[in-house]
This record gives C-alpha cells, sequence and structure tokens, in this order.
C-alpha cells in the first residue's frame, strides 16, 4: 500500500537530523528494553521512509503508528524543534484520511457512537454524584471531570470536594458529561474530535460557568482554546494564594512518595507535594508520566501497559517507596483496574485528589 | 526480501542460544536498525540484542561460521554511519548491556558495560563527569565512543575518548573474549590505543574501565563576535601567550547570517573553568585581550554555559530556525590550515547552491563542516551529499584529516587515510578477522 503524505509532513519527518534525543523520554523505548525500534524516534523515520515510499504499508505497521503511550514527551525535547508527537498524530490522521484506519479507531468510533465516550466498556457517567443532582448555572467552579474519572468515581469525588473546600459555588456537567475528544484527537480523528469538543463547549455554555477545571490534562493541552485549567495547576494557584493549606504532615512510615505525573507537566505536582512537611520526594525517571493518552495502550495492548506498570513499580520498590501517587485519575483508574487495592511491592497506590484531600481536610 | 539459507541457519542457532526475544527480523525492527544520525541507510538481515559478552562471543563464533557481516550498535548517534550495516548481516544492538560493573570512588574509576550512556556515567560520582558527550543529549554509548575515539568541545582539556580509556574487554571477531587492561594506569605501549578508533573493525567492546575527570569547582563562559574568521586565528595566539588554560573554544561561522539574516561572520564560544581564584585571573586577563582587540563580548553563567557546551544548541538552532536537515562531516587540520578549509566549505556551499555553517575549534584544529538542505529535495540531498566529498577531498588536499572526534564512517575509507596506517591495519585484521566480518566498509577496505 503505497501512501502519500502532504509536503509539510513530508518535510518535517525529513528534517529529523537522527540524533535519538527523542528516545530518551520515550516510555515505550524504556518498556521494549532500549528496543530501537519501540522509540519515537524509529516512529520518525519509518514515517519518514513510508512518506517516502522506502516502506510498505502493512497492518503491522498502521497499528505500530497508532500505538504508544501518547505522552507527548518526545515534543519536549528535540534539539532542531520538530514536533515529534504532533507529527505521529499528523501521520495518524493522513494515514485515516486516506482510508487506512486502523482496528483501534474502528472500536473507539463504535464506542463513542453508542456510549457517547470512545472509552466505551459501559461507562456510566456520574455515579459520585447524589442521584438527584442537577448542575447550577453561573457556579463560580464548573468541574469538568473526563471520561476516565467517571469509572473512578472516589476519585472524581475527591475532586469535587477539594474544589468545593475552595468555593461554595462550584457545578459539573453531571451525568451527561460530554467527553472533549483529546483521546480521539490524539488517535487522528481530527473531524470526530472537533465534533465531541463543540458538544462539550454548547454544554458548557449553557452553564454558563466563571471557570473550568479540568480532571483530565489531555482535554487541556489538546484543546487550549477550551480554555480549561488543569486540576493541578489550579490547585498550586489556589495554594499560592492562601485559599486553601496543607495542615497535615506525613508520618514517617508513610512519607516515601512515588509520584507518577501527568505528561503533560510533570513537575506541576511535585511542586505541589513538596510543600508537605516531611515528606521525602522520591526521584522518578524522566520516562515515568501517565494521563489519558495511556489509555489507548492499556485498551488496545494491555500486556504492554502492564508491563510499563511493572517497570515502573519496581523502580518504586526500588526506591523503597512507600506510597506511589498518581496524578491523574485516568491513570489511577487503570492502575487500580490491573492491581486493585492492596499494597503492591510495599507501596500503597492513592490517587492525587485523594491524597491532597487527607492532607488539606 | 529472500534471506539466504546461510543467513537462516544462523539466525536459527542465535535464537536457540540467545532466545527469540534476542533476535529480530521483520521489517519494522530491521528498518528501525537501517540508521543512525547521519542521514545515510542501510538495513541489517536481523538485529542481535545481546545481554553478556557470552552472548556476543556466542554470536561473533556463528555470524564467522557462516561468514555473515555483523556491525556493533550503540544508541546509533553517530553522524558518519559508524553502526550502519554497509554489507548487510547482522546489526548487534548493544543497549541492554548498560549496567556498572563496579567503581573505585577515589580514584575515578568505573568499569562499566558498553552499552551504557553518557547520561548514566554523569550519574556514577557526585563530584565526576563525562566530559565527551558528542550528541549532546548525552544518549552515546561507551562503546561506540571508544569505537570512533569521540571528542567533544570540552577535548582541549579532557582530551579524547581513548584519555578517559583505562582498559577494555573486546569480544575478537574469532568469537574470543580478552581483557586489555593493566594491572596499574594503562601507558602508551598499550594495544588500548589499537583498539581505540577501529571503529568497530577489530571486535565489539562488551565493557570498559574509564576514569572520570572531577567537575570543576567553578565555569565561566563568553560568547564573542568576530568579524572574520581570521580574528579567532589572532584570538587563539594570544590566549595562547597569556597563559590561559581555556577549556573548550569553538567559533560557529556564518552562524548569524544564518539564524538571524545577517550579523558578523563569527560567534566564538569559550570557557574557562577551575577554582575560584584560579579562574578570577584568567578572567581578568581574558577580558583584557577582548577590550584590547574591540570584541564585543558577554560572559555567560554556568546554567547557560552549560546551554551551549552539552546541548550543541548552536548547530542544531540553525537547523532549527531553517526547518532544514542537516549534512556533517568532521575534519581535523593544522590551525593554520583551519581558515582555508572553513572558505572551502564557503566556497562548496556557494557553489552548490546550499547553505553552510562551519563550528571549529582554533586550539585542536577541528573543523566540523554542516550543510543545510531540503529533505524533500531530492535533488538537493544528492548536492549535500556532493558537497561533503567535496569538503573531504579538499580538505585532505589542503593537509587535513578525516574522522577527528565522529569516526571516519562510512565512503571515506582508504583513500582518505595515511598509507602506513592502511597497511598496518589491513595486516592486522587479515590475521584477526580473516573472513573480514566484523563491520566491513568502515575505516579500511580490503
Amino acid at each position: 500500500m503505497g501512501v502519500d503524505f502532504n509536503d509539510d509532513l513530508r518535510k518535517e519527518l525529513g528534517r529529523c537530523i537522527g540524533c535519538g534525543a527523542c528516545n530518551i523520554p520515550c516510555p515505550m523505548f524504556h518498556i521494549e528494553d532500549l528496543r530501537e525500534t519501540e522509540g519515537a524516534r524509529a516512529r520518525i523515520k519509518l514515517l519518514s521512509m513510508l512518506g517516502s515510499g522506502n516502506m510498505e504499508l502493512t497492518e503491522e505497521f498502521l497499528s505500530y503508528i497508532f500505538t504508544c503511550m501518547n505522552c507527548g514527551l518526545c515534543s519536549k525535547v528535540c534539539p532542531v524543534n520538530i514536533d515529534v508527537f504532533g507529527a505521529i498524530i499528523s501521520a495518524r490522521s493522513s494515514l485515516i484520511d486516506m482510508g487506512y484506519v486502523p482496528l483501534v479507531t474502528v472500536d473507539m468510533r463504535e464506542a463513542r457512537r453508542s456510549t457517547g465516550s470512545p472509552i466505551g466498556d459501559g461507562l456510566v457517567k456520574g455515579v459520585w454524584l447524589p442521584p438527584d443532582f442537577q448542575p447550577s448555572p453561573n457556579a463560580e467552579i464548573l468541574y469538568f471531570a473526563g471520561c476516565w474519572s467517571h469509572t473512578v468515581p472516589e476519585v472524581a469525588l475527591a475532586s469535587y470536594k477539594l474544589l468545593q473546600q475552595i468555593s461554595e459555588s462550584v457545578t459539573t456537567i453531571g451525568f451527561d458529561e460530554p467527553c472533549c475528544g483529546g483521546l480521539i484527537y490524539v488517535l487522528g480523528e481530527r473531524d470526530n474530535a472537533e465534533d465531541s469538543k463543540n458538544t462539550l463547549i454548547e454544554a458548557i455554555s449553557k452553564l454558563s460557568p466563571k471557570s473550568v477545571i479540568s480532571g483530565c490534562s489531555l482535554c487541556t493541552s489538546v484543546f487550549p482554546d477550551l480554555g480549561f485549567t488543569s486540576f493541578s495547576s489550579f490547585i498550586e494557584k489556589m495554594l499560592d494564594e492562601g485559599k486553601i493549606r496543607i495542615r497535615k504532615s506525613l508520618k514517617p512510615k508513610r512519607n516515601k512518595i512515588f509520584l507518577i505525573p501527568s505528561c503533560k507537566d510533570s513537575k506541576l505536582a511535585s511542586r505541589i507535594l513538596s510543600r508537605i512537611k516531611n515528606i521525602e520526594l522520591l526521584e522518578v525517571p524522566e520516562w515515568v508520566c501517565c494521563d489519558c493518552g495511556a489509555t489507548l495502550l492499556y485498551s488496545t495492548d494491555p500486556d504492554r501497559f502492564s508491563r510499563w506498570l511493572e517497570k515502573v513499580t519496581d523502580i518504586a520498590r526500588d526506591l523503597e517507596a512507600n506510597q506511589i501517587v498518581v496524578e491523574e485519575p485516568s491513570c489511577y483508574s487503570m492502575i487500580f483496574k490491573m492491581l486493585g487495592k492492596n499494597k503492591h511491592k510495599g507501596a500503597k497506590i492513592v490517587s492525587f485528589p485523594h491524597f491532597l484531600l487527607e492532607l488539606i481536610t | 526480501m529472500e534471506k539466504e539459507e546461510s543467513v537462516i541457519k544462523a539466525i536459527e542457532e542465535i535464537a536457540s542460544q540467545l532466545g527469540e526475544e534476542s533476535v529480530l527480523v521483520d521489517d519494522l525492527d530491521r528498518s528501525a536498525y537501517s540508521y543512525d544520525a547521519s542521514g545515510m541507510q542501510a538495513v541489517p538481515s536481523a538485529v542481535i540484542r545481546p545481554s553478556t559478552a557470552d552472548d556476543v562471543s556466542f554470536v561473533v563464533e556463528v555470524a564467522n561460521k557462516f561468514g555473515i557481516p555483523i556491525t556493533p550498535r550503540g544508541s546509533g548517534t553517530s553522524l558518519v554511519g559508524g553502526p550502519l550495516p554497509v554489507s548487510g548481516g547482522f546489526v548487534v544492538d548493544m543497549q541492554k548491556m548498560n549496567g556498572i560493573i563496579d567503581k573505585d570512588e577515589e580514584n575515578g574509576l568505573v568499569r562499566v558495560e558498553a552499552g551504557i550512556n553518557v547520561r548514566e556515567l554523569n550519574e556514577i560520582f557526585p563530584d565526576r563527569f563525562m566530559p565527551i558527550n558528542p550528541d549532546g543529549a548525552g544518549f552515546s554509548t561507551v562503546g561506540g565512543l571508544i569505537a570512533e575515539d569521540s571528542a567533544s568541545p570540552l577535548s582541549i582539556r579532557y582530551g579524547t575518548m581513548g584519555d578517559l580509556l583505562y582498559g577494555v574487554e573486546v569480544v575478537l571477531p574469532n568469537g574470543e573474549i580478552i581483557l586489555v587492561e593493566s594491572p596499574g594506569p594503562p601507558s602508551r605501549r598499550s594495544i588500548l590505543n589499537l583498539l581505540v578508533g577501529s571503529e568497530g573493525t577489530l571486535g565489539i567492546f562488551t565493557s570498559a574501565l574509564l576514569r572520570l575527570p572531577r567537575r570543576p569547582e567553578n565555569r565561566i563562559a563568553y560568547k564573542i563576535e568576530l568579524t572574520d574568521i581570521s580574528d579567532a586565528l589572532i584570538l587563539q595566539e594570544e590566549i595562547e601567550k597569556s597563559g590561559i588554560g581555556v577549556s573548550a573554544f569553538e567559533v560557529y561561522h556564518n552562524y548569524k547570517e544564518l539564524v538571524e539574516g545577517a550579523g558578523t561572520e563569527a560567534v566564538a564560544f569559550i570557557e574557562i573553568s577551575g577554582t575560584q581564584e584560579c579562574i578570577e585571573i584568567w578572567d581578568s586577563r581574558l577580558k583584557s585581550i577582548l577590550g584590547n582587540m574591540e570584541f564585543p563580548f558577554e560572559s555567560m553563567t554556568e546554567e547557560k554555559a552549560d546551554n551551549i557546551w552539552e546541548g550543541r544548541k548552536n548547530l542544531y538552532e540553525v537547523a532549527k530556525v531553517r526547518e532544514e536537515a542537516l549534512k556533517v562531516v568532521s575534519l581535523r587540520v593544522y590551525p593554520s590550515l583551519v581558515r582555508d578549509t572553513v572558505q572551502e566549505a564557503d566556497r562548496t556551499g556557494s557553489r552548490l547552491k546550499l547553505p553552510v555553517i562551519s563550528v571549529h575549534n582554533p586550539l585542536l584544529g577541528w573543523v566540523i563542516v554542516a550543510f543545510l538542505y531540503n529533505p524533500i529535495d531530492e535533488k538537493e540531498v544528492e548536492r549535500a551529499e556532493r558537497a561533503v566529498s567535496n569538503v573531504i577531498s579538499k580538505s585532505i588536499s589542503l593537509g587535513g584529516s578525516v574522522g577527528y572526534g565522529l569516526g571516519a564512517g562510512i565512503n571515506r575509507i582508504t583513500q582518505d587515510m595515511d598509507e602506513g596506517f592502511v597497511s598496518l591495519l589491513s595486516i592486522i585484521k587479515e590475521t584477526l578477522d580473516p573472513s573480514w566480518i566484523m563491520n566491513p566498509g568502515k575505516l579500511i577496505e580490503r
């Protein structure tokens, strides 16, 4: 099968100098024991070969291009400023436009059509809300939970309660909260992603909140035009302004914290946690991060996600962590589904909103 | 592609010993190991991923039995095609062998597996560091650095990779594992000097004993605007005369014009490092030289110095700003010929209508020439390749040598090396590797 990428994409792919800097933070590269094929550099180089007719597009190639952690860390390190992740998304989008649609996209389209959310799997939204909940218009804060937060109701509820400590006027869209479209955007479904986003904008504009706080950092980063603030950056701002305070300190046996941050800003949550008395924040390799983008790997290649989780928890164990704090609800949800509630390798796994809520109240 | 029967048999033997997961044969994997940072390409028949020196030895024995070429590879950061299997055969990916074997903090010695990279070396001792960081990002592996005898901007002070090397374990082309290491520090009599810079033609390095230098107490970096390439040479002479111990000195020619559209012909970056007392004296001497010569300059903080030297951002900055690709060649000439070499690169660039940037180190006579080209314009790609060949032959006719600091790599062999070296190395090669399976197509030709 031949492909015809546009000149802009071909040039962007061709500009890669092959230095491999993007492999260094690439989680896939580390999951697979530094195998070149799995790193970000290979994805760019192989796409470039595909675009110039030096490689065949096979079913295997197609699935390869659509399978990664979708963290975007590769784009932050390129010395010649190639937006590596952006180029991968553009290539995915072009392939879909040319009719080369991978199975993961087909499944996601179907899930979105039948449930309103690409994650499907019988997702029921808003179970953490009172059954008679009604959204309030003109609220100070609207909490947008994001699809995956609904799969771990206690995390959504903890986030909501934290926001209620900041303002008396907090609401949420409720049981029919639309998907933001971020996940299908990174999968190359630009038009469908735009549709999702517009449906969400419509739902929010009906409620006219003063600000929207998003429980999902993928939505805020993929669609900055939504004007959402990520949950963590809002919490940091409120701590800075003294609107909330961390009152409690950590007990010595619970203070060695291994943070799995969001991939969008890996320093943000650690800045927040470093304010806690007695905390010993363990140094985490730069390729350790996780957010909604990783859910694609979780859904399509659970074995590989499981290998990532094994590696990450091995590092936490080697560092003698007693708590693993997971910033993103989507990531917490996947880990929770895989490992359950029990301690894993000597560490308790907790969600960031939960962890903070306990220390703030 | 139909694989030869011998290749299939060899793959089966290796897979049965190392495990299926250590032998990659599908198209995606083979293509992923077909490039490095040189812009060139060669696809292997298979990729082998050993975990121990015994694994490497087994792979070499099997390859020898079937006469299949093998090319060792670290992280694939070579700018000259060092890890590309130009004669086909197997690529041996050394990255899984990335452990620290032992360390001696008192003497700054560390024994590491060959697949460890510069970033990981930098984390071993709190007060010592790895001064050879050619790719800037710290992704290059020890094995590759030894094979190419890599240099860095800090080579004025710390030398090249060979100067940090105290011993090496190597798998010879017959599969024998040997340790080349004296009981004490090595002397120049050591056979190590033969292996350093042998570009994978004499064996595969599996581990190395290195001595890492102490991190300097303080550093000051200077950015100096020069109106002419000759200014750099005058500046170098003045610095040498005044006894300033410069730890790095690089001049970027055509930099401002390419990045900002106009400006002075060259920009120089100098670094001095040492104790506070020492650099205060050097700083005042250097500032007085720069003042007398009326060169505009600024001195930079430690953090910015890091950006310049470790990031090599200035060379990449041009590619970044102009959104073009780079084709690079590394040369070493006598300091008196630096100017002619840089001018030759300029002439080649203007004849072939390609923007060119030269980075040179006046003290070492090290010149890196980079041509910028549009990667999707086939004619321009071809012109960039021609430009590189042209600069090499012109530089050799002027009195330069190829491959300092980065290795010579593909297409730059035999005819570009001195006769004595080629004939001696050929005899050694014939003895050690009579089937010429070890990285053929690099450094010397049969």
